[in-house]
């Protein structure tokens, strides 16, 4: 069943590149394994879970809490990940795709986890949530780099929702040196209350567009 | 005609909507109020409010047609966009900003609100150019000229005020896309945009602040609306309904979705009409034919991308492309590398901060470090022309099974060919080329690890980095096919006129009929095609009484 092939990315371009495996069979075995972690295993976490999540349970979360303080780290300045509410931002964000899509996001998560994966696919001891914030950078960049598709991918899928979520809050623009955008008075932004102060708007900005 | 540029009121079509029965709310309204099962009948019932869509539907109600349009997004105005990326992603776009192939590769951007993606599109317009119409002719049977195609485009520009956007608008990372070309002695030109009163913000792409851009629903949408035609929101159609032997469309079978959540809220729609139009966009008229059991030709094949690849220029002066009209400049110099060749050409983008940190690729210190510097970076696009070499058959779309909620997901496959990888790797070296000779202190790509450039003499590193499916990082923002036109129904999906092979009162009007890539932005090809389109569906809505 999980017989590796070539990525459907096509031959590679030269003999000596690497393989990766597809998400196919084998993929969802993997995630499998990811799924029997939450049975086995929970999170190792001093974060509590709000109670009111819309896509994900508690351990998910704070699987999710702990690969988003990795992806956005506090220091030089910046808020924490955990500030900023990335994994409940997150779950919010789940909620509105499909099914499928939350259950393997779930089962990503869990694989990440669950040790017995860990030791199976990264050779690693222990929880991905246990380990110290320097392990845990290794581990995620040891998925972005790996042969197995499944972890690239879900590399790419974790570490873009966290780094959205994280850099697009107004917490973070003076930190990115982005002004945030101008007003144009034309928005009941008010009160959303998510706006920045008084942006200094854009420059160079021709009065009535070319006409 | 629509075609007047101006917002003259035009008067409502008498009759028109007395041909409707049931209970649809007149002009652009949700379809969330709506309980239980409703029955409504029309002339003519429009899949999707985007670029094709809009063009049509506005057409065929001032020609005193009843039409409804429907769309599974929201409707919005200007005073919904507070532009902030984490509202205007989950709201405006597919799948709330994340829909990506399926092995994750290419990250896609899609509209999807009243107005499709050019909501939230670019603003830049082109003309289908004379090279790929000949490819069509040669390759696809299709008889299009620059001269037959003329009258189309001429109105489209009048209606939305297509024109040139004058160069010294041009914010810093555009002029970064100029400088650098010229420098390298490359052509590069102004874009032209779809925009009137344009405040030169940078923010199309979350919702224009003040309707500068001619988006749809601030145009053609209001022309349907003023000639007594109907836009319903949060609807989206799950079936084309057929007579029991396929050979007509008899309607549409429709969800009500709640918007905040996404989910339906139990009411349902019928839509019974003479004539049935997909506009609903590549990747989703393929999703729906197929969902309606029409998998005639190649249905859901050969869909394109004009796959994406950037490179970032670090600047020792303030670059601010947050700001400004976010394309202005573009460069065709690698159009056509050879017979063997993918072209691409070069474009910028919006500079802002989740789009920059998505794309990026990077995580931790490292991609903290990159955004630090955001008001000093460039970040220039390639975008490659697939589709035109021999061979080349792009991605295609499946639905997977499953009930539920949304029924089974639409799932898009593309693999990287090896012609593509060549010309991402192309792409890659020519950005950074014109990156340095605009002056950057350095450029990088958006490997997983950051290939950096101080100078030419790096680009070595570059040549032998890894190029394809996750190595680095590819976007789309124009998907285009899934139900080809063309003249062979072995090949196409549906004819010359957008009318599908075999169900004669149904039709494709959208992106998903472009049999090829264009090579340049598609949005007005695709406005072109959709008025062009007019004549075939007023005469088929004629016929069918
Ligand atoms: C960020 C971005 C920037 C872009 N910039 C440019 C640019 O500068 N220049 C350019 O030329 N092009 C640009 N494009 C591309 C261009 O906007 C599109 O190619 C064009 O709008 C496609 O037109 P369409 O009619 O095929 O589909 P769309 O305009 O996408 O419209 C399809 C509509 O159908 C709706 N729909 C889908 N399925 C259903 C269903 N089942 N039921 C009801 N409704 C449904 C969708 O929600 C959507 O609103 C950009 C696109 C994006 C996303």
């Amino acid at each position: 069943m999980t017989t590796p092939r070539e990525a459907q990315s096509g031959a590679p371009a030269s003999a000596s590149r690497r393989r990766l495996l597809q998400v196919g069979l084998g993929g969802a075995a993997l995630l499998g394994l990811g799924g029997l972690g939450f049975w086995l295993w929970r999170p190792h976490s001093a974060r509590v879970a709000p109670s009111d999540l819309k896509a994900l349970d508690a351990g998910a979360w704070q699987i999710l809490a702990a690969v988003a303080a990795c992806i956005c780290p506090e220091g030089k300045g910046f808020p924490s990940a955990d500030t900023i509410g990335v994994a409940s931002r997150v779950d919010a964000l789940l909620a509105g795709l499909h099914p499928t899509t939350v259950s393997e996001i779930r089962q990503l998560l869990g694989l990440l986890e669950n040790p017995a994966s860990g030791l199976l696919l990264d050779g690693r001891i222990g929880s991905f949530s246990g380990a110290d914030s320097e392990t845990q950078a290794k581990i995620l960049a040891g998925w972005r780099d790996s042969d197995i598709a499944v972890k690239r991918a879900g590399f790419k899928a974790l570490s873009g929702l966290c780094a959205s979520v994280y850099y697009s809050h107004p917490d973070v623009y003076a930190h990115v040196g982005y002004p945030g955008p101008p007003d144009y008075g034309n928005v009941r932004r008010k009160e959303a209350g998510a706006a920045p102060a008084a942006p200094a708007g854009p420059t160079a900005v021709p009065a009535e567009g070319a006409r | 005609m629509s075609e007047q540029a101006g917002t003259e009121p035009r008067a409502p079509v008498q009759g028109a909507a007395a041909a409707l029965e049931g209970a649809l709310p007149a002009g652009i309204s949700s379809a969330m109020d709506l309980r239980g099962h409703v029955r409504a009948r029309c002339d003519v019932v429009v899949i999707g409010s985007g670029a094709g869509g809009a063009v049509l539907a506005a057409g065929l109600a001032e020609a005193g047609h009843s039409v409804v349009v429907l769309e599974e997004g929201g409707a919005y105005t200007k005073a919904d966009f507070d532009l902030q990326e984490a509202t205007a992603y989950p709201q405006l776009y597919q799948e709330r900003g994340t829909r990506a192939t399926a092995d994750m590769a290419v990250t896609i951007l899609q509209g999807r609100s009243v107005g499709g993606s050019t909501t939230v599109n670019w603003t830049t317009c082109y003309r289908t150019p004379e090279r790929i119409l000949s490819h069509w002719r040669q390759a696809h049977g299709l008889e299009f000229s620059e001269e037959s195609l003329r009258p189309h485009f001429e109105a489209v520009e009048r209606r939305l005020s297509i024109a040139t956007w004058p160069e010294q608008n041009a914010n810093r990372n555009n002029q970064t896309l100029g400088r650098g070309a010229r420098k390298l002695g490359w052509e590069a030109s102004p874009t032209r945009r779809n925009v009137k009163g344009c405040a030169n913000s940078g923010y199309c792409g979350v919702g224009c602040p003040v309707d500068g851009k001619q988006a749809m629903h601030v145009t053609y949408l209001r022309d349907l609306v003023a000639a007594g035609g109907r836009v319903l929101a949060d609807c989206r159609v799950d079936r084309i309904a057929l007579t029991p032997d396929g050979g007509r469309a008899r309607g549409v079978e429709a969800s009500v979705l709640d918007r905040a959540s996404g989910k339906t809220t139990g009411a349902t729609l019928t839509i019974e009409a003479k004539v049935v139009v997909s506009s609903a966009g590549a990747i989703h008229t393929p999703a729906l034919l197929i969902r309606s059991g029409l998998r005639d030709g190649p249905v859901g094949r050969r869909t394109f991308l004009h796959p994406v690849v950037g490179i970032g220029g670090v600047y020792a002066e303030r670059i601010d492309g947050f700001y400004g009209a976010p394309q202005s400049m573009a460069s065709h110099q690698y159009i056509d590398r050879g017979p063997d060749k993918m072209g691409f050409f070069m474009e910028a983008v919006p500079v802002q901060p989740m789009l920059i940190a998505f794309a990026s690729g990077q995580f931790g210190a490292g991609l903290r470090g990159m955004m630090a510097q955001l008001p000093h970076l460039s970040v220039l696009i390639g975008l490659a022309v697939d589709g035109l070499l021999p061979g080349d058959e792009g991605g295609h779309i499946e639905v997977e099974g499953g009930a539920g909620d949304g029924g089974g997901r639409i799932r898009v496959h593309y693999p990287i060919s090896a012609a593509l990888r060549d010309a991402m790797a192309a792409m890659h070296e020519a950005l950074a080329k014109v990156q340095l000779a605009a002056g950057a202190k350095s450029a990088f790509s958006l490997h997983r690890e950051p290939v950096q450039l101080q100078s030419e003499a790096d680009l070595p590193a570059l040549r032998s980095a890894p190029y394809g499916a996750l190595e680095h990082g590819i976007f789309s923002a124009h998907q285009m096919g899934g139900a080809a036109m063309g003249k062979d129904p072995a090949r196409a999906v549906v004819t010359p006129s957008l009318r599908h092979g075999r169900v004669a009162n149904l039709f494709v009007v959208d992106g998903s009929v472009l049999p090829t890539a264009l090579g340049v932005n598609p949005s007005q090809t695709i406005y072109g095609l959709a008025h062009h389109a007019r004549t075939a569906v007023l005469a088929a809505t004629r016929e069918a009484g």
